[in-house]
C-alpha cells in the first residue's frame, strides 16, 4: 500500500514530463534526483513549506516525506511575522522559505542541500520504511494567524483520479499558489494521473502568464471565479484552448459561468466545493450556480451535507476533527463540519448567500467587518460605523460602509461631504490591508441596532 | 439625460484619478483609449472600486445590471459599454 507521493510516483517511467516551468520540462527522474533511495534519511521532525519554487517544494516533499512527523504549508506571500506566529502555533523545527526571509522561530533554508543537511543532523535514523507524514494546510485567515488544518496524502487526494496509464494529453495550468487547499489539489490532480503541471511565473503579470499556458497548450485551468474574471479581461485570453474549466475558492455566479461557456465552448466548466477544513466536498457539472437539492440526499462524492439553520454542513470522516494546536474544534461529535456557508433553496437548487458570521469575500480575501468599523471609527469625526457586503461583478463582492459623523454636514455644501468621504476613505486605508479598504462610504444620520446596542449584521 | 462620450471619459478619469489617491499610488497614472484596464496602475480591485465609485456618480452599475456578462479590455471598451447601458 503506497503511504507516500514518491511511492505513487514511481510508478511512471523516469523520463516522463510532469512539470513544465519557465526553464523548461521536468521529468519524475528529475523531481526525485536528489532522493537517497529505498531507506529514510531521516525520522521525525516538522517542516513548514512555504517557498515559492513549486519545483523545490516538490523535491522536498518526495525527498522527506515519510520520515518527517509533519509538513506544513504556507502562502509565500504571508508576511514574516505570520509565517513565525504559524511557525510556532504548529511546532514547526526547520522552514524551507525564499531566498533573503528568515523567521525567528526556527532555522529557515533556501536549498535542498543544506536543509538535507540540518535535518540529517538533527532527525537522523534511517527508517527501513516510510511511515505517513502528515500535511498541515492553512486556512486563508481573516485576521491573525491562518489556523492550521491536519490532513494527510490520503484525505488531499480523496477525490483525485488515480490514472493506470499516464494521461500524456492532459496538460494543467497552474495559476492557484501550490501551499493553499485549492492549488495542492491541483497538485495532487495534475501528479497522480501522470498530466503535466504547467507552472508560469506567479509574480509575472497575467498577460505573460497567459501566453506561457497558451505556448505551452493548456489543457486544463483551475482558478477562483475572480481570477477567471481577470482572465477574461485580458488581451488574448481567446488563444487558451481549455478542455476543462474548474472554478472554486468564492461563491460562483451564473454571470461568470455563462461567459466562460460563450468564451470557451469546448471546455467542460466545473466548479468546486471545498473548504481547506471539509476537504472536497462536491463538484457541480451543470453549468448552473449553486448545486442541486437531490445532493441533500445523494451527495455524488458521498461526502453527507445538510442544512442546519440556512448553514450548509458537511461530513466527511477522512477529516480531522480539530485544528493543530490550541485553535479549536473542527467538527461537532458526530464528525459535521459547519462550513459557515449561508445557503438558500430555490426552485431545486442550493444556492450560496454569503457567509453566517458577516465575513465578507472580497475575491478570495476574508474580511471581518469588525476590522474594517474599528478603522473607520478611529477617525475623529466618525462616531459610529457599519461594513457590509456590496456585491460586485468583478471580485464577488466588496466592502461597502456607512458611517455617522459627529456632526452633520450642511446640506447646503455637498462638496464638503465628497471631500470629507475622500479623507475618511483614505483614512481607513491607511489603517487596513488594500483588500479590506471601503469601496464605497456612505454617510447616513443612524445605523441600527438591536437591543443590546450591537450592530444588526443580518 | 445620457452622457455623450467625452463626458463619459472625464467622469471616468476624475474617479480614476480619486481612487489612486485614496489607495496612495502615484496619481499622474495617465491612460489612453487604448490602455488595457488591468495594465492602467489598478489592480482588478481598484477596477471593482473604481465601478462602484461611479455607480454613485451615475447612478447605474451597468456591470451587474446586464443580462449578460460583459468583461472589457480597454477603456475606450470600458467608457463605450457605459454609455450603451445609460439608462
Amino acid at each position: 500500500m503506497p503511504v507516500t507521493l514518491r511511492d505513487r510516483l514511481a510508478q511512471f517511467a523516469p523520463d516522463l514530463p510532469l512539470l513544465h516551468t519557465v526553464d523548461g520540462p521536468l521529468t519524475t527522474s528529475d523531481l526525485m534526483a536528489s532522493s537517497p533511495g529505498p531507506s529514510h534519511p531521516i525520522s521525525g521532525g516538522a517542516l513548514l513549506i512555504g517557498c515559492s519554487d513549486l519545483a523545490l517544494a516538490l523535491r522536498t516533499i518526495l525527498q522527506f516525506e515519510g520520515g518527517l512527523d509533519r509538513m506544513g504549508f504556507c502562502a509565500p506571500t504571508l508576511g514574516t511575522k505570520q509565517k513565525d506566529d504559524l511557525a510556532r502555533a504548529g511546532e514547526f523545527d526547520a522552514a524551507l522559505l525564499d531566498p533573503g526571509e528568515t523567521l525567528a522561530q526556527c532555522p529557515s533554508f533556501n536549498s535542498l542541500p543544506a536543509l538535507e543537511t540540518y535535518l540529517g543532523t538533527h532527525f537522523s535514523a534511517g527508517l527501513s520504511s516510510p511511515r505517513p507524514t502528515e500535511w498541515v494546510m492553512t486556512t486563508s485567515g481573516t485576521t491573525g494567524v491562518p489556523k492550521l488544518v491536519t490532513h494527510s496524502l490520503d484525505s488531499l487526494t480523496v477525490s483525485t483520479k488515480t490514472a493506470t496509464q499516464p494521461a500524456v494529453n492532459i496538460r494543467w495550468g497552474m495559476v492557484y499558489d501550490y501551499t493553499r487547499f485549492a492549488g495542492m489539489q491541483v497538485v495532487m490532480q495534475s501528479l497522480m494521473s501522470g498530466a503535466c503541471l504547467l507552472c508560469p511565473n506567479l509574480m509575472a503579470s497575467l498577460s505573460e502568464q497567459l501566453a506561457f499556458l497558451t505556448a505551452q497548450r493548456a489543457t486544463h485551468l483551475s482558478a477562483t471565479p475572480t481570477l477567471w474574471r481577470k482572465i477574461l479581461m485580458t488581451p488574448r485570453h481567446q488563444a487558451l484552448a481549455p478542455e476543462v474549466i474548474t472554478l472554486g475558492g468564492e461563491i460562483v455566479d451564473q454571470l461568470v459561468l455563462d461567459q466562460l461557456a460563450k468564451t470557451y465552448p469546448r471546455a467542460k466548466c466545473i466548479h468546486i466545493f471545498a473548504s481547506t477544513e471539509a476537504g472536497v466536498g462536491f463538484t457541480v457539472r451543470d453549468g448552473l450556480a449553486g448545486f442541486p437539492e437531490t445532493y441533500l440526499d445523494d451527495s455524488p462524492a458521498g461526502i453527507d451535507l445538510r442544512i442546519v439553520e440556512d448553514q450548509l454542513e458537511v461530513h466527511n470522516s477522512r477529516v480531522h476533527s480539530a485544528y493543530l494546536g490550541e485553535q479549536g474544534a473542527i467538527t461537532d461529535s458526530e464528525g459535521w463540519v459547519a462550513t459557515g456557508d449561508l445557503v438558500a433553496q430555490r426552485a431545486g437548487r442550493i444556492v450560496f448567500l454569503g457567509r453566517a458570521n458577516g465575513t465578507i469575500n472580497v475575491g478570495g480575501n476574508k474580511v471581518m467587518p469588525e476590522v474594517v468599523e474599528a478603522a473607520l471609527m478611529a477617525h475623529p469625526r466618525v462616531v459610529f460605523a457599519r461594513a457590509f457586503e456590496k456585491r460586485s461583478a468583478f471580485m464577488g463582492a466588496l466592502v461597502g460602509c456607512e458611517v455617522v459623523l459627529d456632526q452633520p454636514i450642511p446640506a447646503n455644501r455637498p462638496e464638503d461631504k465628497k471631500v470629507l468621504i475622500g479623507q475618511i476613505t483614505a483614512f481607513a486605508s491607511e489603517r487596513l490591508e488594500a483588500y479590506q479598504t471601503p469601496a464605497l462610504v456612505k454617510v447616513v444620520d443612524k445605523i441600527a441596532t438591536n437591543a443590546a446596542g450591537k450592530l444588526m449584521r443580518r | 439625460m445620457a452622457l455623450t462620450k467625452s463626458e463619459m471619459e472625464a467622469v471616468v478619469r476624475t474617479s480614476f484619478q480619486e481612487i489612486l489617491q485614496e489607495r496612495d499610488q502615484p496619481a499622474d497614472t495617465a491612460f489612453d483609449m487604448d490602455t488595457v484596464l488591468l495594465d492602467s496602475g489598478l489592480d482588478s480591485l481598484g477596477f471593482a472600486i473604481l465601478v462602484s465609485k461611479l455607480e454613485e456618480e451615475l447612478g447605474f452599475d451597468p456591470f451587474s445590471e446586464a443580462e449578460e456578462a460583459y468583461y472589457p479590455e480597454t477603456f475606450e471598451q470600458f467608457i463605450v459599454f457605459y454609455i450603451q447601458q445609460q439608462p
